[in-house]
């Protein structure tokens, strides 16, 4: 194993935790955007966590917009990592939840923000899941790869990932 | 020689065309029903039939209003109007007419009485082609505190013939399979929106299956240009046993036929003259939750289920976001409580790891 090897893994690690980080800082702050909203539907209460969809886009969106400021300004890639899959291993398993009890609609993802920018909410429903995928899979595969990565490189003389402070 | 095979041909062609309107009937009499308090209430009615009594009519003249209901074979459309007087009593003289639409020739929506005379004399149609299941032809329930009355299963049926099946008998008894069986059905989903709610509503009537809840019995009946039609029937419902309380008959249907003459409708379809609010139950999804629409006919005609402003309509509704949360078709209690198990499992995961490493850490720098 080369040593420029960490250095080329961290630097991918990093770019798909901005790319994460990115991402949820739209969708946050669509839901947050989409929560001050005056539509009927946010009243609606949500069949699992049973709080009205206002107060889940608001919570959901907050918790987002955090995971994405600590993805864009900090360095701690295994913690980021960690976060980007926790955040996404909740969104499956929420869309589980709707999935078992028979929920069909469309997930407010995006929150109400699909109406403005014109795109049919089957549509913004897909288009999360690939993302949610993407998210998932992505951050999952990268973390437990770094973790193997830090029992390697521990007992090597470079620099394990999550101690990187380049 | 050419000439007669084609004058043949066209009298043939002739006859398959206008045979329905040429010898189809008009039955006059009248539907009284006595209630459990000795109540009577009398309505006359008009039932038109063609000859191989697949199209039907029925006007139903309420103290109030009227009813007209007729089916073409594949739908079956109702009208009702409100008469001046009844109008006028409640304030609104320029009430429009309310309309409905639905799949089949059961007229499923309509009230008691044009049920009734619809399976006295309409319901050759159906039988034709199946026996069960057929919703309840009287509204109100079956005796027990139902939020659906489709619950009655037809047993020990009969026929005047079994050419043109029209019952002579039948038993309705009560069957709480029959909701689960309707499940496709627009009017159960009306009341028993979700699939839990069905389960429920089986689970708590099972007791009262197969008790005798309704008896049909034809006591008279005519041959009229070959057709057997009946002329004097009974329909006895009887309540639901419960501890400690006889079953009793809670109201009786009397039907008379006054005469018959060979008059037939322009359109076994109600004619639409004026402006009709219309509940359309032919766009239906069940697993959307929609069970119909509503519209105002205005052009004077029946639309057909291909009018591209309706199915616009139809798409509008379904793609809607539910209005209450409360309508998820399968969700029980132990299905949600596993779904937000997965989901507490899910998001407490983190901060536990995360308290485990911070402990472990500490553990190691102080060694």
């Amino acid at each position: 194993m080369s040593r420029n090897q960490p250095q080329l893994f961290e630097r991918w690690f990093q770019q798909f935790i901005y790319l994460a980080g990115i991402i949820f800082l739209i969708t946050g702050s669509a839901k947050v955007f989409s929560a001050t909203g005056t539509e009927s539907v946010l009243s609606v209460i949500d069949p699992i966590i049973k709080l009205s969809f206002r107060n889940l886009f608001l919570f959901a969106g907050l918790v987002e917009l955090v995971i994405a400021f600590i993805c864009l300004f900090t360095k701690q890639i295994m913690l980021n990592l960690a976060l980007v899959f926790w955040m996404a291993a909740n969104f499956t398993a929420y869309r589980v939840g709707l999935f078992l009890i028979g929920w069909h609609r469309p997930c407010g993802c995006l929150g109400n923000l699909s109406d403005p920018l014109g795109i049919a909410p089957q549509t913004a429903d897909l288009l999360m899941k690939a993302v949610l995928a993407v998210l998932l899979i992505g951050s999952g595969s990268l973390f437990f790869y770094g973790l193997k990565m830090n029992k390697i490189f521990k007992y090597s003389s470079t620099a394990p990932l999550t101690t990187n402070e380049t | 020689m050419k000439h007669k095979t084609l004058i043949r041909i066209s009298g043939l062609v002739l006859c398959c065309v206008l045979a329905p309107h040429l010898f189809s009937m008009t039955i006059n009499g009248e539907l009284s029903s006595v209630g459990d308090r000795g109540t009577t209430n009398t309505v006359s009615f008009k039932a038109a039939l063609s000859t191989n009594l697949q199209l039907w009519q029925i006007t139903v003249l309420y103290p109030n209003r009227q009813d007209v209901c007729g089916s073409d074979g594949e739908k079956t459309c109702c009208i009702s109007k409100w008469s001046k007087e009844a109008l006028q009593a409640t304030r609104v003289p320029q009430a429009i007419p309310q309309a409905s639409i639905v799949n089949g020739v059961f007229p499923g929506v309509a009230d008691t009485e044009d049920k009734i005379l619809w399976f006295a004399f309409a319901s050759s149609s159906f039988f034709t082609g199946q026996t069960n299941p057929l919703a309840c032809l009287w509204n109100g329930g079956v005796g027990v505190d139902t939020p659906g009355a489709y619950t009655a299963k037809i047993e020990n049926l009969e026929f005047l013939n079994y050419v043109e099946r029209l019952p002579i008998k039948a038993d309705f008894m009560y069957s709480t399979e029959q909701v689960q069986n309707m499940t496709n059905f627009t009017f159960v989903s009306y009341r028993l929106q979700k699939q839990s709610d069905i389960e429920q509503f089986m689970k708590d009537n099972r007791k009262y299956d197969d008790n005798l809840v309704g008896e049909y019995t034809v006591v008279n009946f005519t041959n009229f240009n070959g057709t057997l039609l009946p002329l004097e029937f009974y329909l006895k419902l009887f309540s639901i046993p419960r501890p400690h309380i006889e079953p009793v008959t809670r109201s009786i249907f009397h039907g008379k036929v006054n005469y018959i003459t060979d008059e037939s409708p322009d359109s076994f379809l109600p004619i639409v003259k004026e402006s009709l609010y219309t509940t359309d139950f032919r766009f239906s999804d069940r697993r959307a939750m929609v069970d119909y629409i509503k519209y105002k006919i205005e052009n004077q005609n029946w639309p057909s289920t291909n009018d591209l402003a309706l199915q616009t309509l139809f798409a509008s509704k379904i793609n809607e976001l539910p209005p209450l949360a409360t309508n998820r078709p399968n969700s029980n209690r132990a299905t949600i409580l596993i779904a937000r198990i997965i989901l507490l499992l899910t998001i407490t995961a983190l901060p536990i790891c995360l308290y485990w490493h911070l402990k472990k850490t500490n553990s190691t720098k102080e060694r």
